[in-house]
């Protein structure tokens, strides 16, 4: 298990767009990816998970990857959020 | 019979209407299943869900080739939500555990997520949990073997009517045939309005009680401007109306061509033809019929129908989204206007005997001060982005102008010692709604960059009639001549004060076919109007010229009563604009 603190930095938080572009980017790993967030577990697979996460811009979360993949998931991951600008 | 509701999308409707039934929902509980048959149950849910995708991937295809953005994002959002594994998870966990039937256990896990959805702080969220119904019913839909009309391939015009249409029925509709939509449910901001607005189709929402009253398949007139539907339509008046509905296609179709030219009357006077909107959507349509501005940007919606009041960043989201869709072109924000007559549970509105009259809108911002500086920052930020300006509504002495002025410089110091970005020039004008307001316009000028004339709360004030009041609704009149002098004064007033300053006005009247010769004689620059009346009241501007208009501002204020006056305005406009009233 591998994982990895980052700062939420888009306005819209993990809402619409870059909710769907992040269900769309862990689906392609085998590794199970989950978010931890104000003392929750988001599954990041899933859009109602996220949605109902209330993450937003200036949110501290961390990313989690377990699995066989997990260490490019978490890259993967990761560098679409800090991607993430509108 | 007419029925009133929500008036959604614009435009007037013909046809036959076909009843979208919902699913019985009788058939969907106490369903329960023995313990050997829980694999099978599982597998029909897999089945469906499969069958779902597919007919949500033919949607998608669809709008996709029609180029479809808006569609194809909405329609894009369902599929992921149909594979979401929190749905699968709570299917399975409900057949298998507490063995509930396939459809049992949809039904439920589907309410279960729409509900958590629809309980966050969040309209964006709100509406999803539409979506979740919606792919929910698709799933319902082919456990229960329900044959859902095809809506995709229509034989003849149709008005659909509802107890709900979803917003995947609006994505899958053929909107050759689709000519108008009704429903029991819905307002303004859901997804179903968004959707009819984009396709051009006429739309009343929220109107209770239309089901119990008709018939599948008898003839209803839909007016998606006024919100009206009329029932029981006799043959004879089907016949003109068929005609009325042609001609006003014609004209809406030739309007067209109007996209992208100035507002220029034919001697070269050019005034700032700008739009009144609530939202980002509303901006963008604004955008796309070349609108030169927003001139009413109304963020009270924002506050409303929430349990805390918005914070900054999320106003500054939104107001960017705005600012960003009119690129460039300016773009007035009006701080929220509230009254006591709305209910906002966290501003601890009391119940007021007169509450037009009462706290509201700027009146409440100085008496809250955290509540203005939060919306006057996040305004200031969103400045950055494109052309903002900031309007406060409800400005009665020049005193409440400066207090509001004092909280802006205040807010741009605040933004200033924080080192966040913001519009240094960002521009203060005022809403002319009391009449006080208008007296005092030279005053009021002084401090403030510009007026924007409010029609209706002025009229309503001027002429102390309650808009609301039906027994009295003929009594209110904005060609009253105590109103239009008070207007002509203002108008007047800021184009004497110079230095940029102008007038503009964002009431109904400015939407008025029949008042756009007076105020364009009068000397007003700006008309700021509702996005469906844009192109008429620019087909008006462009062709008449200006001393025209002088003139016939000139006559109509020589006359005596409000009915002189507008039969006068009728007679002056040209005869070939008659058509576009």
């Amino acid at each position: 298990m591998v994982q990895k603190e980052i700062l939420v930095k888009n306005p819209t938080g993990l809402h619409a767009r870059p909710a769907s572009l992040l269900v769309a980017q862990a689906a392609k790993w085998k590794s199970k990816i989950t978010i931890l967030f104000n003392n929750k577990t988001i599954i990041a697979k899933s859009m109602l998970s996220l949605l109902g996460g209330g993450i937003r811009k200036g949110s501290q979360i961390v990313v989690v990857a377990d699995g066989e993949d997990e260490q490019d998931a978490l890259v993967a991951v990761c560098d679409l959020i800090e991607q993430f600008d509108e | 019979m007419l029925f009133q509701g929500i008036a959604a999308a614009p435009g007037l409707a013909l046809a036959r209407c076909l009843i979208v039934q919902p699913l019985p929902e009788s058939n969907m509980m106490a369903q329960s299943i023995a313990r050997d048959q829980v694999d099978a149950e599982l597998g029909l849910f897999a089945q469906a869900v499969k069958s779902a995708s597919a007919q949500l991937e033919k949607i998608l295809d669809r709008a996709r080739q029609a180029g479809d953005e808006t569609k194809a994002d909405i329609i894009g959002a369902q599929a992921m939500l149909l594979t979401d594994p929190l749905l699968e998870e709570g299917v399975c966990e409900k057949v298998s555990t507490q063995f509930f039937s396939a459809i049992r256990a949809v039904k439920e896990t589907t309410d279960e997520q729409a509900d958590i959805l629809a309980g966050l702080d969040d309209p964006y969220l709100r509406e999803r949990a539409a979506d979740v119904k919606d792919i929910g019913n698709r799933i319902l839909a082919i456990l229960m073997g329900v044959q859902e009309i095809d809506l995709s391939f229509l034989e003849v015009d149709t008005i659909l009517v509802g107890r709900e249409i979803t917003p995947s029925q609006m994505a899958s509709l053929d909107a050759s045939k689709v000519k108008g939509i009704v429903a029991e449910i819905g307002g303004k901001t859901s997804h179903t309005a968004i959707l009819a607005n984009n396709m051009e189709i006429a739309a009343v929402l929220g109107c209770q009680g239309i089901l119990a009253s008709i018939q599948d398949g008898i003839p209803l007139l839909i007016d998606g401007t006024k919100g009206t539907v009329e029932t029981e339509i006799s043959a004879e008046r089907n016949i003109s109306l068929q005609q009325e509905v042609k001609r006003r296609k014609i004209i809406k179709e030739s309007l067209r061509e109007l996209i992208g030219r100035p507002a220029t009357t034919t001697d070269g006077f050019t005034v700032e033809l700008a739009a009144n909107v609530m939202d980002p959507d509303g901006a963008a349509k604004a955008d796309k019929l070349g609108a030169d501005g927003i001139g009413l940007y109304r963020t009270e919606f924002l506050f409303m129908d929430r349990t805390t009041a918005p914070s900054e960043q999320e106003q500054y989201e939104a107001y960017i989204k705005v600012v960003k869709a009119m690129k460039g072109k300016p773009v007035i924000i009006r701080t929220m206007d509230i009254g006591g007559d709305k209910e906002i549970a966290y501003l601890n509105l009391p119940k007021e005997e007169n509450p037009f009259l009462g706290y509201r809108a700027i009146r409440i911002c100085l008496q809250d001060k955290p509540l203005f500086m939060t919306q006057l920052r996040a305004i200031l930020r969103a400045g950055k982005h494109g052309k903002a300006l900031v309007m406060y509504p409800m400005i009665a002495s020049l005193e409440e102008l400066r207090e509001a002025n004092r909280i802006l410089q205040e807010a741009k110091e605040s933004l200033r010692a924080e080192g966040i970005p913001f519009d240094e020039n960002l521009a203060p004008g005022i809403m002319v709604e009391i009449p006080s307001a208008a007296v005092t316009a030279d005053l009021l000028i002084r401090e403030a960059a510009f007026f924007s004339i409010g029609s209706n709360d002025l009229t309503q004030y001027t002429l102390a009639v309650d808009r609301m009041n039906e027994r009295i609704s003929k009594l209110y009149n904005h060609f009253q001549p105590g109103v239009l002098r008070l207007i002509r004064s203002v108008i007047e007033t800021a184009n004497r004060a110079g230095g940029g300053k102008f007038a503009g006005m964002c009431g109904e009247m400015a939407s008025d076919p029949l008042a756009t010769l007076l105020l364009l004689g009068f000397g007003m620059t700006e008309f700021s109007v509702n996005p469906s009346s844009l192109l008429t009241i620019k087909k008006i501007i462009t062709s008449v010229d200006m001393s025209y208009a002088q003139e016939v501002a000139e006559k109509a204020m020589a006359l005596s009563t409000a009915e002189e006056i507008s039969a006068y305005l009728s007679a002056a406009l040209p005869p070939e604009l008659r058509d576009y009233l």
